[in-house]
């Protein structure tokens, strides 16, 4: 058990940010992650070794989101920052626009949501999110060109209406 | 959705991803182009905006958490499911007396067998409807057993994997190493036993970052403290702990020193001074460096403490004589300062007492103001935020300094508090008494993994 612990450290950032970013409140996505981890130990047996960790784990991650939306409680997308406050309007004016564009990443559908998390959030190229979602790499570049139009366009109104 | 003819390139380049020779036909059609640049610039503010969320930090004592749980075998349960086994606890034991009870009256000495073995007539669907009861009841049984037992569970179609899994993994201990010294001794003590027994305590105690809050020192003094203890029973505090304004201004030093004044409690429980924190003329005066200035004199403090003199200052001008003041000469020559006085709703919050005037006379309401007068006056203004500060009971544990300071960028407190689970743990009068001088429970609670090995191999 002990040989799983640096697995862990290593992605528990990544895993963590991802769910964070899928499913909008961090109690949840850290249920989600940890269910992610205690599940992953116990398939351990059934890791291909010529795929990378991340993309397996992210498989199983995935459907732990997905149980967690299953029985998702009321979501309010805070985005409160825990950054140092030196600035206070700053920062206040930071976690406005960081809670705006959570909120309209939850307003993406699932499918594109992901390609969108998975780009900016792991540093995974268009290629190996094609393999952990074991998609066409066609598809993921529709996806995310889609996704950022959409995400474009949910935003232009929020500004409109601040 | 229809893909734009040059969105390869754009998001290729937002991507990095272009070659130098794709780079350079990109810069020559954006130069050709201003409708292409402006779709250029919204995409990459689109990404500014995402990359701006940034990775997020898991809470602290995540990675102890995890192993802790894979030391169980365990998965997290939703709150929600924790919740509603809780409640079903209760709930299929009242059914199951209320059957029992319904069964007595219908048959007369309760005997067991005479339902099972059928009635006539009307009974009958008392029969039928009494065996879909004993089945629901049965069903409850085991979805409360296997919650609280800590069945691992398993996913559909899994089970093969997990047999490999756990061929390689090889053989797991059957008991926790624990590690020598105080934790042991707690583990081993009748104390771990008792506090075992309260569901809402053991889960408390599985938790390696409620263990690591309830490490803390001023933490625990505030958690043994008679009305902190009282503001977490109560049931209306949910709410205002989760305000986000308020979770934000307790980051700040200054402002939570304004929120933790007394005169400011004070006033909050005043709806005229509520409105008048509304006003448009006093959000102005507030973000005035003039005005600012001005409330720190005592000459224009000892003229807001009567409003009638307000009044006439403002009618006649302070040379009247009800407010022959240098300062306040000075102060009513500002037009904001004059706007803010002259407003009904400034007025109606003078009249009904002299919260509002005490208030903005406070020390740490001045710093607030300097520090950052636009954010707290709108801060003040908002509806959610003047609900949440309008609860004594969160003023009472806001006044407690160690809770303050524990709340301070923790967000996990603030959530823990409102918990109705967590405040059932801490009426565990053992548990009291273990944070308020149980040197072993102290250790046992920063050797936190440890302690939620101990919980899941006991519950096996």
């Amino acid at each position: 058990m002990d040989a799983f612990r640096p697995l862990v450290e290593r992605y528990q950032r990544v895993l963590f940010s991802v769910a964070v970013r899928m499913l909008g409140d961090e109690d949840e996505a850290t249920d989600a992650a940890q269910n992610a981890f205690v599940r992953g130990y116990q398939k351990l047996g059934t890791y291909d070794r010529n795929h990378k960790f991340f993309s397996w784990l992210y498989r199983i991650l995935v459907n732990e989101c997905l149980n967690v939306r299953r029985a998702r409680r009321i979501q309010v997308p805070l985005g409160v920052s825990l950054a140092a406050p030196d600035d206070t309007h700053r920062v206040a004016e930071q976690a406005e626009i960081r809670a705006a564009v959570q909120s309209a990443l939850l307003r993406l559908p699932v499918a594109n949501r992901e390609v969108v998390v998975l780009r900016h959030f792991t540093g995974l190229s268009y290629h190996e999110i094609a393999e952990t979602l074991d998609v066409p790499e066609k598809t993921i570049k529709s996806r995310l060109y889609e996704a950022r139009q959409q995400l474009g366009d949910i935003l232009q109104c929020w500004r409109a209406e601040r | 959705m229809n893909q734009h003819p040059h969105d390869e390139l754009l998001h290729g380049a937002l991507d990095g991803t272009l070659t130098e020779a794709q780079a350079g036909r990109l810069r020559e059609q954006l130069a050709a182009d201003a409708a292409l640049r402006e779709r250029a610039a919204g995409l990459q503010r689109v990404k500014d905006m995402v990359d701006g969320l940034g990775p997020a930090e898991p809470p602290g004592g995540f990675v102890d958490r995890v192993m802790g749980a894979v030391a169980r075998g365990a998965t997290e349960r939703p709150t929600w499911f924790r919740r509603w086994a809780g409640r079903l606890a209760v709930g299929q034991d009242q059914l199951f007396h209320r059957r029992v009870r319904h069964l007595e009256r219908d048959n007369g000495s309760g005997d067991g067998l005479r339902w099972t073995t059928g009635m006539a007539g009307g009974g009958a669907n008392v029969a039928k409807k009494t065996l879909w009861a004993v089945a629901g009841l049965a069903v409850a049984t085991i979805l409360v057993v296997v919650y609280y037992n800590g069945t691992r569970s398993v996913d559909q179609g899994a089970e093969g994997t997990i047999g490999a899994a756990d061929r390689y993994r090889g053989a797991q201990p059957t008991s926790v190493a624990v590690k020598e010294g105080s934790t042991q001794k707690f583990l081993q003590s009748d104390t771990f036993d008792k506090l075992l027994k309260d569901k809402n305590v053991r889960a408390l105690m599985a938790d390696n970052e409620m263990c690591a809050l309830l490490a803390r020192p001023d933490v625990q003094a505030a958690m043994t403290k008679a009305d902190v203890q009282r503001a977490m029973q109560d049931g209306t505090i949910d709410a205002a702990l989760k305000d986000a304004k308020l979770q934000l201004a307790m980051q700040d030093e200054t402002m939570e020193a304004a929120l933790r004044a007394a005169s400011l409690h004070v006033a909050m429980q005043d709806a005229t001074v509520e409105a008048a924190l509304k006003a448009t003329s006093l959000q102005l005066a507030l973000a005035d460096e003039g005005v600012q200035a001005a409330l720190r004199t005592k000459g224009l403090q000892k003229l807001l403490a009567d409003v009638s003199a307000v009044q006439a200052a403002l009618k006649k001008g302070p040379k009247a004589g009800l407010a022959a003041d240098a300062d306040v000469e000075a102060a009513l020559n500002n037009t904001k300062l004059k706007a803010m006085l002259a407003d009904p709703s400034f007025e109606a919050a003078l009249k009904k007492s002299n919260a509002l005037a005490a208030m903005l006379a406070d020390d740490t309401f001045q710093a607030a103001v300097r520090k950052n007068a636009k954010l707290f006056a709108a801060m003040l203004a908002d509806d959610g935020f003047q609900a949440a500060m309008k609860n004594t009971n969160l003023q009472a544990l806001l006044a407690d300094d160690g809770l303050a300071a524990a709340l301070k960028n923790n967000r996990r407190l603030f959530a823990a508090l409102a918990d109705p689970e967590f405040a059932a743990a801490m009426r565990n009068t053992e548990l009291m008494s273990a944070l308020a001088g149980d040197a072993d429970f102290q250790a046992a609670l920063r050797e936190s993994s440890a302690l939620a090995a101990a919980i899941g191999t006991r519950a096996k």
